[in-house]
């Protein structure tokens, strides 16, 4: 992808956002190289889905190129723009998710000793994927901000639209669902997870 | 903020692990509607090219000059045909045009006009 949008740019958001206003695809490039790989982690994070999050990283960078002429640097950061038009567009997929009952895949299950541990490591993030997607959707989208996208509490009550310490509840909340969800998980040993966290 | 150990080695084990990379087809993609947005926004405030007659007309004032013109030819036509009985050229002098009127009263304005077109 680099060699694709290599553009040596380092003008500002605005900056570009003006420059593609203007017709100058140089500046295109420049922004889909610095945002596109974050909004579309983020949306994979969200989604759990490679073609969906594609499909959502593409709508919001379409967003931004319609929204490039009147865009206003001083009202809100791009990135945090892009953050919260992204978590939407997850938000309304995972909600129809919710609403079509998908037969999930049989899984595959290798009886060999070293595959046994990957498939638990795996199962364990399935799970805790699992248990995040089930989460209310402002308390999923606040915990992979402050987790996954590492944003601060500030940062996160821009894009989540609310105030800081609205985000300290929705976080403590989530942290706290989130636990009592995988403490209910079957099959799944507290203790050596416990164990693994003292190792590390 | 509650502190759950086994939460955060879970999430810190998802946050560890390497987030995809968009691949080249979705850049491409991402371009194109780059491209494509950027064509449209360009085609909306960008003026219609004018037509021909336009452009044609353009030097004379437009479709304003134009309509000034043909008033000021119909004017002139009915002044001419109104007033001037006979309109004679004399070879030997191109630019010399003698008009003669038969109309009793010789000092109206269009006359004294008619007079000095034919010596000019």
């Amino acid at each position: 992808m680099d060699a694709v949008l290599d553009t040596g740019f380092d003008d500002s958001d605005a900056a570009l956002m003006a420059l593609y206003a203007s017709g100058d695809q140089s500046a295109a490039r420049a922004l889909t190289a610095r945002h596109l790989p974050r909004v579309f982690a983020h949306a994979s994070r969200l989604l759990q889905d490679h073609g969906e999050a594609e499909d959502v990283a593409q709508e919001a960078m379409l967003k931004l190129w319609k929204i490039a002429p009147t865009w206003r640097a001083d009202e809100a950061k791009l990135s945090t723009w892009l953050y919260r038009v992204t978590a939407n567009a997850c938000t309304d997929r995972l909600r129809k998710r919710r609403t079509v009952a998908l037969e999930a895949a049989p899984e595959q299950v290798d009886d060999s000793l070293g595959a046994e541990a990957s498939l638990i490591e795996r199962d364990e993030q399935h799970a805790l994927h699992e248990a995040i997607s089930g989460l209310p959707d402002r308390q999923r989208d606040a915990l992979h901000l402050r987790h996954f996208e590492e944003l601060s509490n500030p940062e996160i009550a821009s894009v989540l639209e609310t105030s800081v310490e609205a985000v300290e509840s929705l976080l403590g909340r989530a942290r706290r669902g989130l636990a009592a969800k995988l403490a209910h998980m079957p099959g799944r040993g507290r203790n050596k997870k416990v164990n693994k966290g003292a190792r590390l | 903020m509650t502190h759950e150990p086994h939460l955060d080695v879970l999430l810190n084990e998802t946050k560890n692990n390497p987030p995809p990379l968009p691949s080249n087809d979705l850049v491409a993609r991402v371009l194109a509607d780059a491209a494509a947005q950027s064509r449209a926004q360009i085609t909306a405030i960008t003026p219609k090219k004018p037509g021909l007659l336009a452009r044609i007309l353009a030097p004379i004032g437009g479709f304003g000059g134009a309509a000034a013109l043909g008033a000021c030819t119909a004017i002139g036509l009915l002044v001419g045909t109104s007033y001037a009985d006979t309109t004679l050229s004399i070879p030997v002098f191109d630019d010399i045009v003698a008009v003669f009127s038969n109309s009793i009263d010789t000092t109206t304005p269009f006359e004294t006009l008619s007079l000095l077109m034919a010596e000019s």
